[in-house]
């Protein structure tokens, strides 16, 4: 009886302390923000407890609780650092207050956009994607003339590449995964255009810098094109392409981890130019073959190897027409491009990021009774670290190597000696760069990037400064500043180790506004080019007609428009750039216009999605100024001005399902309006009888481009709506 | 003997003590489960995903709690129109089933919601997203099916991704039917492991079954 005595009373302490335990405690108080306003939806409650509340409307909370004693009260929410407080239950002071601070997030925060245009696939804010670079009219496909419909590029047709501000095409680099690519363009000849070597698939992201980038870039005066390559495919698949120029086919074959693709792709332009008519005389329409490789791994701990590889044999033979008759012309190209890229958090705060890149190219030209073979070697290597040293600064730094080797063996049948002229070139730059968020709405990025090359023999320091400030939700300024350096072309160092670096400065302000799918830019810059090379044209194999003497200037205003909400299923973009450019480098006798630029440039590029149809209907039209040329039966320099350039181009893409694979059935036309194209125009090296040079106009070589194909894709049960 | 007793006595009471506990946390998700189907406005929403929240942050080793914080941030994104905070919350979303995964790593129902979740991005921006997470999320809702072929979710989920998808794609209400059919067969069928486990989503899978006919 005493037991059970015992236990009943024991049982009833018990129950009773649990009786104890369960006395509720009220918890209450109010989270506010930074300024003192309140914050509703907030989640407030004991540690390790189900007992808490939400915050109403007015930022106040309470709650009733059964723990005492010492206890960890935490208040968290979406987009705010998490806190807490600890108190004692029962509570002394009647109510707490939290005052949290906004977690940093580069989502909402202020981003730098002076000069850079960012595209990528996934941040639902970027300006262009992958997709529009693909399907954009006129371009066929190829990354460089849908760039050219951004502002700040300009039209130069029988060059094909990229010109930037005033700038001469060699002054704006290509970039992939942050390696710099030799030769982003397949070989060509003076007057005949030039195609970009990658597709626009390989890449999920884009950024063309039109001025004013990061310290990490080098070695391009006027742009940056930043390319980064996709990370791990999705799923296994083969496409297929069978195009009006060429056959394509490609394997992806993917594992947990890590994926495969091979690619292999042949172009003939034979059938292609026997049936448009040509303004050229092809003896051996433009033929190539090419493979890739891509490798990506993810490793165990995060990081991601990427390796890529391209192989192509490329050639073309012709009968060029010039303003004294003909020249026989032949080309053959190999290119050899490979790199690899390895990147990985470390630790929370440090991220590594290296790679690898090696180029081999190899021209050979036969022009009339001309031999030349230009071979062009060069290996880099990247090492880069990210950290973040305080919440809202980020600093960056990083050192590159590279070498190069290029050689051109010159000689003129019949029988003459080979002429030899080449240069090897050690290059190495350091650089870091600090971003710092001030406050969401102010970040400052201060750099600067030192190099040094070995066949100069000189050092450069050039400071980047950036800043940007958030008007409002929507709009911010931006501005930029920084120096620009460069080695000087191939075809000078091969002759001359006595040059310098040639430099540009560049002050851009930007003003950018982008809300519910509309996009509006203005940016306004100076560019101010100095130590450009200059030679004398009586004596060029001379080294000592070589110097730094040149120099000269751009400026202008760009403007952007995107609108891809006003109509339903449709999207469409304006560019207009207003430049004023002189220089006075190379062999020019005086400051001038240079023949590559026009001082208006607009392109409208609309797209149309009609679902009934499945079908993507594309248009472009592109204007340009008149460019100067050079006229010697007249007086002065780059005095006569070209007509303007009109054109409008149109494509129309059907996606469809063949036997159940996902397919692509495309055209595409160029100059729809028949406009006479003429980019420039040849003079005789001679005067005739009368003392007039003849001329010749510089056209496309043919009229219309056309283009159609097919792409399909066996992937399996893929789905896209 | 005394000492016996009192050692029985105790143990008892910590027994039913911790019973007490499992039965205040199944009532406590059963109860915001209840919320969570009256919630209308994005401030109930927020106040139902607080207390998951809070209850799988005290815990730690059950899974549930986690895959109703994800579920409630799914329904939250769908509600949003602003993409940037449909990401945030999506995000939040993935942070949550990541930590479910953790636990249980082999759950057919965490695949369903990782599916969902990719669905979900997709609305932010079609274009550019579609042909990504339409692919990743049917790669999940296959693996859902695979880990458990008698989750109705997975059908669901996989005969509402093909109603959506454009007839030349393979898709549209006639390729939906049968994944929906199955669907409601396995919807009938299904014993849900508690009163808390799974089991939403059966008026909805019947409702798209009925306009395939």
């Amino acid at each position: 009886m005493k037991k059970l005595y015992t236990c009943f009373l024991i049982l009833i302490c018990l129950t009773s302390w649990q009786a104890l335990a369960q006395q509720q405690h009220t918890i209450s108080g109010n989270v506010l923000d930074a300024k003192g306003e309140p914050i509703a939806g907030v989640n407030v409650y004991i540690k390790n407890s189900y007992d808490g509340a939400s915050t109403g409307a007015d930022g106040r909370f309470s709650f009733k609780t059964t723990a005492t004693g010492t206890q960890t009260i935490v208040a968290s929410f979406l987009g705010y650092e998490t806190q807490e407080q600890t108190i004692t239950i029962p509570a002394a002071a009647p109510t707490i207050t939290f005052k949290l601070k906004e977690k940093f997030n580069q989502l909402n925060a202020v981003t730098i956009t002076a000069g850079a245009f960012e595209a990528g696939d996934e941040k639902r804010s970027t300006i262009l994607s992958s997709l529009d670079i693909a399907t954009t009219a006129g371009a066929t496909a190829d990354i460089y003339p849908a760039i050219n419909t951004l502002p700040g590029a300009q039209r130069v047709g029988e060059d094909g590449k990229l010109f930037v501000r005033g700038g001469d095409s060699h002054e704006t680099q290509t970039f992939i995964d942050g390696l710099k690519v030799q030769k982003p363009y397949n070989s060509s000849v003076p007057d005949l255009p030039a195609r970009g070597r990658f597709s626009p698939f390989m890449f999920s992201g884009t950024t063309f810098s039109s001025g004013g980038y990061s310290a990490e870039y080098g070695q391009a005066l006027s742009s940056a094109l930043l390319l980064k390559t996709n990370g791990l495919p999705e799923k296994t698949e083969t496409g297929i392409s069978i195009m009006s120029v060429g056959l394509g086919a490609s394997h992806t074959k993917r594992w947990e981890n890590t994926s495969l693709a091979l690619t292999a792709d042949y172009t003939n332009l034979a059938p292609y130019t026997s049936l448009i008519k040509q303004n050229i005389d092809w003896l051996h329409a433009p033929e190539s073959k090419g493979g890739s490789a891509i490798l990506r791994h993810q490793t165990r701990n995060g990081g991601m190897l990427k390796a890529y590889s391209s192989y192509s044999a490329s050639g073309f033979e012709l009968n060029q027409r010039t303003p004294d008759g003909s020249s026989h012309i032949r080309l053959n190209n190999r290119n050899f491009y490979s790199n690899a890229t390895y990147q990985n958090a470390l630790t929370e705060k440090w991220t590594l990021y290296t790679g690898l890149s090696y180029s081999a190219n190899t021209d050979v030209i036969v022009a009339d009774s001309q031999n030349i073979k230009d071979t062009d070697q060069a290996t880099q290597g990247k090492l880069m670290l990210e950290h973040q040293l305080a919440d809202p600064l980020w600093l960056k730094v990083g050192t590159e190597l590279s070498a190069r080797n290029y050689s051109q063996h010159y000689s003129e049948s019949p029988a003459h000696e080979t002429i030899l002229a080449d240069f090897t070139n050690y290059f190495s730059a350091v650089f870091t760069e600090a971003d710092w968020y001030i406050s969401k709405k102010l970040v400052a990025r201060v750099g600067v990037r030192a190099e040094n090359a070995s066949a100069l023999e000189s050092i450069n320091a050039a400071p980047r400064i950036s800043l940007a400030y958030k008007t409002d939700a929507h709009g911010q300024i931006s501005a930029a500043y920084g120096k620009f350096y460069q080695l000087p072309e191939a075809q000078f160092l091969k002759i001359t180790d006595k040059l310098r670096s040639e430099s540009a400065t560049h002050y851009i302000l930007n003003y950018q506004r982008q809300k519910d799918n509309r996009t509006f830019r203005v940016e306004g810059y100076y560019k101010k080019y100095d130590n450009l090379v200059k030679y004398n044209p009586e004596q060029p194999y001379l080294p000592g007609s070589y110097n730094n003497s040149g120099s000269g200037y751009a400026q202008g205003i760009d403007v952007f428009w995107r609108d891809r909400k006003t109509f339903k299923y449709a999207d469409y973009w304006i560019s207009y750039s207003l430049l004023d450019t002189r220089r006075n480098y190379k062999d020019y006798p005086q400051q001038a216009v240079p023949t590559f630029a026009s001082k208006h440039n607009l392109s409208i590029v609309y797209k149309h999605f009609i679902p009934k149809l499945q079908t993507q209907v594309g248009a472009t039209y592109s204007f340009a100024s008149g460019r100067p040329y050079h006229n010697p039966n007249h007086e002065g320099f780059n005095q006569n001005r070209t007509p303007t350039y009109n054109d409008l181009s149109l494509n129309i893409s059907y996606l469809t399902s063949l036997r159940g694979n996902f397919t692509i059935i495309y055209v595409s036309a160029t100059n729809l309006l028949g406009n006479n194209h003429v980019y420039s125009y040849r003079y005789a090296a001679t005067p005739d009888e009368a003392g007039n040079y003849s001329s010749l106009a510089v056209e496309p070589p043919s009229r219309h481009f056309l283009f159609a194909g097919v792409f399909i894709n066996f992937g399996g049960n893929g789905i896209h709506h | 003997m005394k000492k016996q007793i009192l050692l029985i006595v105790t143990a008892i009471l910590l027994a039913l003590n911790t019973f007490a506990q499992k039965g205040n946390y199944e009532a406590a998700i059963g109860q915001n489960l209840e919320s969570m189907r009256n919630a209308k406005t994005v401030q109930e929403y927020q106040q139902v995903v607080n207390k998951f929240e809070r209850i799988a942050a005290a815990e730690p080793n059950e899974w549930l709690p986690a895959y109703y914080a994800t579920l409630t941030y799914i329904n939250m994104s769908d509600d949003e129109t602003d993409g940037d905070k449909k990401d945030q919350l999506l995000d939040k979303a993935q942070q949550h089933l990541d930590n479910a995964f953790k636990l249980v790593p082999k759950e057919s129902e965490l695949y369903v919601l990782q599916g969902y979740v990719h669905l979900m991005r997709i609305s932010v921006s079609p274009m550019l997203r579609g042909m990504k997470y339409s692919g990743l999320a049917i790669e999940n809702f296959e693996k859902a099916k695979a880990l458990n072929p008698d989750n109705p979710r997975a059908y669901f989920m996989l005969g509402s991704t093909k109603f959506n998808t454009p007839a030349m794609f393979g898709g549209g209400p006639e390729a939906a039917k049968p994944y929906l059919t199955t669907a409601k067969a396995k919807y009938s069928q299904a014993k849900p492991a508690s009163a808390i486990a799974p089991h939403w989503g059966q008026k909805a899978a019947e409702s798209l079954l009925a306009k395939c006919n």
